[in-house]
């Protein structure tokens, strides 16, 4: 019976390599956009969250399982607050939240890396 | 015998979880500038002590997002790298005549 448990990552999670992974993405994909269109915006999102995943896959970390969430909206004088709390293991996991705008469009990517015992 | 009930990531229990939370902290409100922060923050707080009575084997994340309604668009997406099988989603999109609030919980398991 195989009871191997790992209760240690040999490589954790480091935000700052993360977060120059999301600036490099983010900013090029929303400086692209000269306006806010709603169904570009929509496609846009989803595409941002699939490709943010497939980075943090190349990565390489070893038994990380990720969330990426994507929060993209149109500039228009108004107000919203975003929060997160997380119920997992201080030592092992971890995020990263990144927000970018210009005078159109902001984002606010958060990845959420969580280890897998 | 279905034994996966305790170990699974059921969506209806989380999303009614999550609603009765939303309710209770904003149903009757209006967008106020200063109470959001506490609001988002008692949305959340609430949802995850909720959801560690369930005592199920998952980590959890809950993330709000509140936003006031002046016309312009917001769109939300997530992508996961997780265990299909054992792990779960479940986001909530509510509103009332001054704000959307959407609710997303990840739930990962160990």
């Amino acid at each position: 019976m195989n009871n191997f448990i790992v209760n240690r990552s040999s490589h954790p999670f480091n935000s700052h390599e993360v977060k120059q992974i999301l600036e490099q993405i983010v900013c090029p994909a929303i400086n692209r956009q000269t306006d806010y269109d709603s169904l570009k915006c929509i496609q846009l999102s989803k595409d941002l969250s699939q490709i943010i995943k497939d980075a943090m896959k190349l990565l390489n970390y070893d038994r990380y399982k990720y969330v990426i969430q994507v929060v993209l909206g149109q500039c228009h004088n108004e107000n919203l607050m975003m929060t997160c709390r997380c119920l997992w293991d201080i030592q092992q996991d971890n995020y990263v939240s990144y927000v970018y705008s210009n005078e159109k469009i902001f984002c606010a990517v958060t990845v959420f890396g969580l280890f897998y015992y | 015998m279905d034994d996966t009930h305790d170990t699974s990531f059921i969506v209806d229990e989380v999303s009614n979880i999550t609603k009765e939370a939303i309710e209770a902290t904003i149903g009757s409100q209006s967008y106020q500038q200063a109470k959001i922060n506490t609001w988002t923050s008692n949305i959340v707080e609430a949802i995850l002590n909720s959801l560690t009575k369930l005592n199920k084997p998952f980590k959890y994340i809950v993330s709000c997002v509140i936003m006031q309604k002046n016309g312009a668009g917001l769109h939300t997406a997530s992508s996961c790298f997780w265990d299909n099988t054992t792990d779960g989603s479940c986001t909530v999109r509510w509103e009332n005549k001054t704000m959307y609030a959407i609710v997303s919980v990840f739930g990962l398991s160990i």
